[in-house]
């Protein structure tokens, strides 16, 4: 089976720093792979590559055999392939409700005109997305919120947030950098089972990257592990867990 | 018949063309010149601060050269009616009231011909400068404000520092008005549809923006394209009201006031550049006393006290990035 989202010899060099090299990464529909490293490894670094927020230096990237190494971020978002920040990033001042509204940017059809005159094309539009950004905020409990702007929520809830607003555009892959950073023992809990949701509900293929050992070791069907910005193993958690190498990187960091 | 028909508009763009048609003829005489005048100036300085609110309120990107836009609106306008539709309007010999017809129609060719070629120098400017980060755009628009004041002081088809004359004066407050109107409810119907909340998410956060698929150069150019129009239409309604122009009208002061009117309303919000810009028309006008009696421009001295007492005591302008509601006049959402 062809992969879906490919990665070959892919490396990012900052000046003389590499911070990734040679990654090597085939995804296929409906995975969930984690993407584990001590601090610095160059995980984010990957995320960035894939969604074009940096240039790689070398290396190629295939969406459904679709090359994207030249292709604008929103370019890449409109392909397909969504994503959630390390750092939060929200539009704080906005109503949780607009931000996911925006979520939704890329499937909005009417014009500049229709906007001016009011269209029943407008309303009916917008009248849509408002339907559905709150059934995505049904899926974290979060409808009752709506107006609230999205600075005003908890951490967790914000970290929930970026995920609807990243499932709004309807991804074929979610990226997730972190999503766990945060959060306590129970929310932790309850976002695997969400994550495991939303996969089978949207039909995702998921990549996450997680410091939390138990949520990888939890929920992903496949590992690869970053240090150095080498991809020193990867296997099923059961093989990681076990894998020398890995601890070594993991102790000798600490 | 839908609630939000096409109808609908046209109704409501009848009633306000009727509103408008009547307070042009009523307000010369309910109220003196040098009121009128006054009226018009709000009106004219509205369109400014709402017009410069969209790129600089709502998509966060800090323009400095509005004045610029205006200016190449006025003269382009000016110099569109003056070698072309006033010579061909007085060899028509139809009866006055087919004239004053004509001369109308001519004026919102000046008008859009004035704002089109504005929104040209917005789309020339903005192409290149909004695609790098930051305070670029600042410097670009400044420097572009002041090039083409210079250019036009060195033109003498547009009368060069002496100034432009013989504009024929054919704006009246129906169309300075009509203006507004149409400035803010477009600004209005922009904020509530997708294209301006991405203009605010681009405010917000440009990689997050970026993330979900917005192409912010696509949308930060239209935006400056669109705000830049309104500017030169704004140019083009004071052209042809004063029937003068001079270039000393739209030094970088003149951008300055543009954006004292929207940080003054509060980043963002229409209504608040809307107040703002009636205060900062009318206030220096009501210190106008102080100066008689002092024989100093005292002005000068308070108007910017009162811009910073309100500055440190309400950073965030009048309204924040709030809006006057109007939902009292909205129907009911049925449920
Ligand atoms: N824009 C940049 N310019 C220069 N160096 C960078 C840049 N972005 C990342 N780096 C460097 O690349 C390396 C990898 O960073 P990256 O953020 O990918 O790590 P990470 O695996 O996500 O770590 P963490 O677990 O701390 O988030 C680090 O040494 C970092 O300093
Ligand atoms: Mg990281």
């Amino acid at each position: 089976m062809s992969a879906l989202l490919k990665t070959q010899n892919l490396t990012m060099r900052f000046r003389g720093l590499v911070a990734v090299s040679n990654f090597n990464l085939a995804l296929s529909k409906n995975e969930l792979v984690g993407l584990i490293g001590p601090n610095g490894a160059g995980k984010t670094t990957v995320f960035n590559m894939l969604t074009g927020v940096y240039c790689p230096s070398n290396g190629d990237i295939e969406l459904d055999g679709e090359s994207l190494n030249e292709l604008k971020p929103h370019d890449i978002t409109a392909r397909g392939i969504a994503r959630t920040f390390q750092n939060i990033r929200l539009f704080k001042d906005l109503s949780v409700l607009d931000n996911v509204k925006l979520g939704h940017h890329i499937h909005m059809t009417y014009g500049l005109w229709a906007t001016t005159v009011q269209s029943a094309h407008f309303y009916e539009e917008e009248e849509k997305i408002e339907q559905d950004s709150l059934k995505l905020l049904q899926i974290f409990n979060l409808e009752k919120m709506a107006h609230f702007q999205a600075k005003n929520l908890p951490y967790g809830a914000q970290r929930h947030l970026e995920i609807l607003r990243a499932l709004a555009t309807k991804p074929k892959i979610l990226l997730l950098d972190e999503p766990a950073a945060g959060l306590n023992h129970t929310e932790t809990e309850s976002l695997m089972e969400t994550i495991q949701h939303i996969r089978e509900k949207f039909d995702l293929t998921i990549l996450l990257i997680e410091h939390d050992m138990k949520l990888v070791m939890g929920i992903c069907e496949r590992i690869l592990v970053l240090d150095h910005g080498e991809t020193i193993a990867q296997g099923t958690p059961k093989e990681i867990q076990q894998n020398p190498v890995v601890i070594k990187a993991y102790l000798g960091e600490s | 018949m839908t609630p939000h028909s096409i109808f609908r508009q046209i109704i409501l763009f009848i009633a306000i063309c009727l509103i408008l048609f009547i307070f042009n003829i009523v307000t010369p005489y309910v109220l003196n010149a040098y009121l009128c005048m006054i009226v018009i100036y709000c009106g004219i300085n509205i369109i400014l601060g709402t017009s410069l609110n969209i790129i600089n309120g709502l998509t966060g990107q800090f323009s400095m050269g509005h004045a610029g836009f205006m200016a190449v609106g006025a003269y382009a306008s000016a110099a569109c009616s003056y070698y072309y539709l006033s010579p061909l309007l007085n060899s028509l010999s139809t009866s006055s009231f087919i004239t004053l017809l004509v001369q109308q129609f001519f004026l919102v060719i000046a008008l859009i011909v004035g704002g089109g070629a504005a929104a040209l120098f917005g789309y020339l400017v903005g192409l290149p400068s909004l695609k790098l980060r930051g305070d670029y755009l600042g410097i670009v628009t400044l420097g572009f404000g002041e090039i083409i004041r210079v250019t036009i002081l060195n033109m003498d088809s547009l009368g060069g520092a002496r100034g432009f004359t013989g504009i024929p004066a054919w704006s009246n407050f129906f169309w300075i008005y009509f203006f507004v109107v149409a400035v803010v409810m477009t600004s209005f119907r922009l904020m509530r549809s997708y294209h301006g909340r991405a203009l605010l998410s681009i405010r917000e956060d440009e990689i997050a923006a970026e993330s979900i698929g917005i192409n912010i150069t696509g949308h930060k150019v239209r935006a400056f394209v669109f705000s830049s129009f309104f500017a030169g239409i704004a140019g083009g309604l004071f052209a042809h009201f004063i029937g003068y122009l001079n270039p000393s009208s739209f030094t970088f002061i003149k951008s300055f006031e543009a954006i004292i009117i929207v940080v003054l309303g509060g980043m963002g919000s229409i209504s608040g550049s809307i107040i703002a810009a009636i205060i900062t028309t009318i206030l220096p006008e009501a210190l106008r006393p102080l100066q008689e009696i002092t024989k100093l421009d005292f002005r000068m001295v308070i108007y910017p006290l009162l811009l910073l007492t309100l500055m440190l005591t309400r950073p965030q302008g009048l309204f924040g990035n709030k809006e006057i509601s109007f939902s009292f006049l909205k129907r009911k959402k049925s449920k």
